[in-house]
């Protein structure tokens, strides 16, 4: 398999039926290629690449699932995709990721080549991860594993970034495919004695105040029987709040912030091993 | 910044805010020093970085939220809380203190209330519709006004604010789930910004529907601009707009255009039933504003409520 069949085998592996895209010259002589014989992945071509990231937002942002983008190097290819990544990544529900082209690096790469930016120095800033598969091919199915588990795993899920040379997506790669390394993280619970504690001996009621980790957690059955069961708590919500309390609750105050939050702090996150 | 005062009212008279996957960002809570001053906070979440990083927590709990909330409802249960006078209090200040509650009902009126038109949008709707909204205005009364069953059917564009999020955010709703309702919710500046994906909606055949607000301007720029630069408008002008319904149609994609209060339900009833994607054009009054509002930097205590509305009702005037 060459490493473009590699990348499909992966979103086979990881049930990814649909990718949003737009080719170009990097990528489409090995990807696209690839893309004409396989039946299991649907692409989806938007009219920008932009709207190609975008979309991959929104899918990820409705379903939960993984959403994919593609584009081919460049400006003007990978940095369309630019503030569809920023804006995923500023509102950390949805998980992305981002596969372009890349010039080959013999001879190449650091020329000013055709459609050749610096894309993985351009978007350090507004990504979980990235990577620029490098010699050997080899690597490349590890690194997808990698970051498809890295995409939807850890606290946020987020952005992440594989700028891949068209020479290793043209490449015969030998290496079987690794074991899919995808593994949720045992629930932890901390003590809850105090918290309760707090609950009942607060002098006026408390206020529930929830935010988007409710459905990043997919805890929103759980935060409606909480609120329920307590008692009935009243609630305010963030802008990414909204829709935690469900339609027409009549203890749910409405949204006390709608606006658009600041840039969050960048945080260190823990990736599940494959190992 | 456009929070309700009736929220922003229980948040500063509570004295246990039990805060729950939010990270208090000082958009939403305003100047932190303002914020629920009088009480302590409880809060909980998955990720230990926010915590204690903009508000110190009388009591953190750090970890998976859904075993956290199992074992609380255990816990609480047996006894729940005696709350009902606060209840009622919140209720009364929710009815009272809420979003806008009426609107012009006048039929042949102009339709200048767009919160009325996303209160009947909202009551129309099933509870499995994902509306996808750009930024602006609208976004602002879609959020106040519209009823969500799950806070992943409203995609919103919090972070980054991108006008150009709604369209292609909707096609990728819609990919995900063929047969459910999504509509996206757009002003006039933020849908030329991929108006494109029109092709994209046609080439797959998407039943996507479409809503532009159309008030001819970048609406929430011109309020800022009217509200704290003394009415100077820059750069805020659209009324070149194109023909929307005629660009819909270029693309192959029906459209239907309405402007007055009496033609909403119709017009909202006709893109919902219609088998197939179609664009529904709304023309609104240019001088709506999203009420009420909070200065950015400011206290949420700072709030500052609509104006008296002139009414222009027909039998007050008769009288």
């Amino acid at each position: 398999m060459n490493g473009s069949q590699h990348i499909l085998a992966a979103f086979h592996r990881h049930n990814i039926s649909t990718v949003f895209g737009y080719p170009g010259g990097c990528i489409m002589p090995p990807l696209y290629d690839a893309l004409v014989d396989d039946v299991g992945v649907e692409h989806v071509l938007c009219r920008h690449e932009q709207a190609c990231a975008l979309a991959a937002d929104g899918y990820a942002r409705a379903s939960g699932q993984l959403g994919v983008c593609i584009a081919t190097s460049g400006p003007p290819g990978a940095t369309n995709l630019i503030t569809g990544v920023a804006n995923a990544y500023m509102d950390s529900i949805p998980p992305l990721l981002v596969i372009t082209g890349q010039v080959p690096p013999s001879g190449l790469i650091g020329t000013d080549a055709f459609q050749e930016t610096d894309i993985l120095g351009m978007t350090l800033a507004i990504v979980k991860h990235s990577y620029l598969v490098d010699d050997p091919p080899e690597d490349l199915p590890g690194i997808l594993e990698e970051a498809i588990d890295l995409a939807q795993a850890g606290r946020p899920p987020g952005p992440v970034w594989i700028d891949i040379p068209k020479d290793i997506l043209l490449s015969d790669i030998e290496a079987p495919a690794p074991p899919d390394c995808t593994e949720a993280p045992p629930a932890d619970c901390p003590e809850i004695g105090p918290a309760l504690a707090m609950l009942r001996s607060a002098r006026r009621p408390p206020l529930l105040y929830s935010g988007g980790g409710v459905s990043l957690a997919g805890a929103e059955d759980r935060f409606r029987t909480f609120a329920e069961v307590s008692g009935g708590l009243p609630g305010v919500v963030t802008l990414k709040g909204i829709g935690n309390a469900g339609r027409n609750n009549p203890n749910d105050l409405a949204c006390s912030a709608c606006t658009v939050p600041g840039r969050p702090t960048r945080r260190l996150t823990s990736a599940t091993s494959c190992s | 910044m456009h929070g309700s005062r009736a929220a922003n009212k229980a948040v500063d008279e509570c004295d246990l805010l039990f805060v729950i996957g939010a990270r208090l960002d000082d958009r939403a809570t305003g100047k932190l020093d303002g914020f629920a001053p009088n009480a302590r906070m409880i809060h909980i979440d998955a990720d230990a970085a926010e915590i204690n990083k903009l508000r110190p927590a009388d009591l953190s709990l750090r970890g998976d939220l859904n075993a956290i909330l199992a074992a609380l409802t255990d816990a609480i249960a047996a006894e729940p809380l005696a709350i009902d006078a606060w209840q009622k209090q919140c209720r009364t200040w929710h009815t009272t203190g809420g979003f806008r509650a009426a609107d012009n009902e006048e039929p042949l009126a102009p339709i200048t209330g767009p919160p009325a038109f996303i209160r009947q949008l909202s009551g129309i709707t099933g509870d499995d519709t994902v509306i996808a909204c750009d930024v602006g205005q609208h976004q602002m009364w879609v959020a106040q006004y519209y009823q969500f069953a799950h806070p992943r059917h409203h995609l919103t564009s919090g972070g980054l604010g991108t006008m150009g999020f709604g369209l292609p955010a909707a096609i990728g709703a819609q990919f995900s789930d063929r047969t459910r309702t999504v509509i996206n919710v757009t002003g006039d500046g933020s849908f030329m910004m991929n108006a494109q994906e029109l092709a994209t909606i046609r080439r797959y055949n998407l039943p996507l529907k479409l809503i532009i607000l159309d008030n001819q301007c970048l609406g929430m720029v011109r309020q800022q601009q009217e509200l704290f630069y003394n009415n100077r408008e820059s750069q805020i002008d659209l009324d070149d707009n194109p023909d929307f319904v005629a660009m819909a149609r270029a693309f192959d994609i029906p459209a239907l255009h309405i402007e007055r209060t009496d033609q909403i339900r119709r017009g909202i009833e006709t893109i919902l039933a219609y088998n197939g994607p179609m664009l529904l054009h709304v023309a609104i009054s240019r001088e709506e504003n999203v009420w009420p509002i909070v200065k950015a930097g400011a206290s949420n205590k700072e709030m500052i409520d609509e104006p008296p509305r002139k009414t222009n009702s027909r039998k007050e005037q008769v009288a």
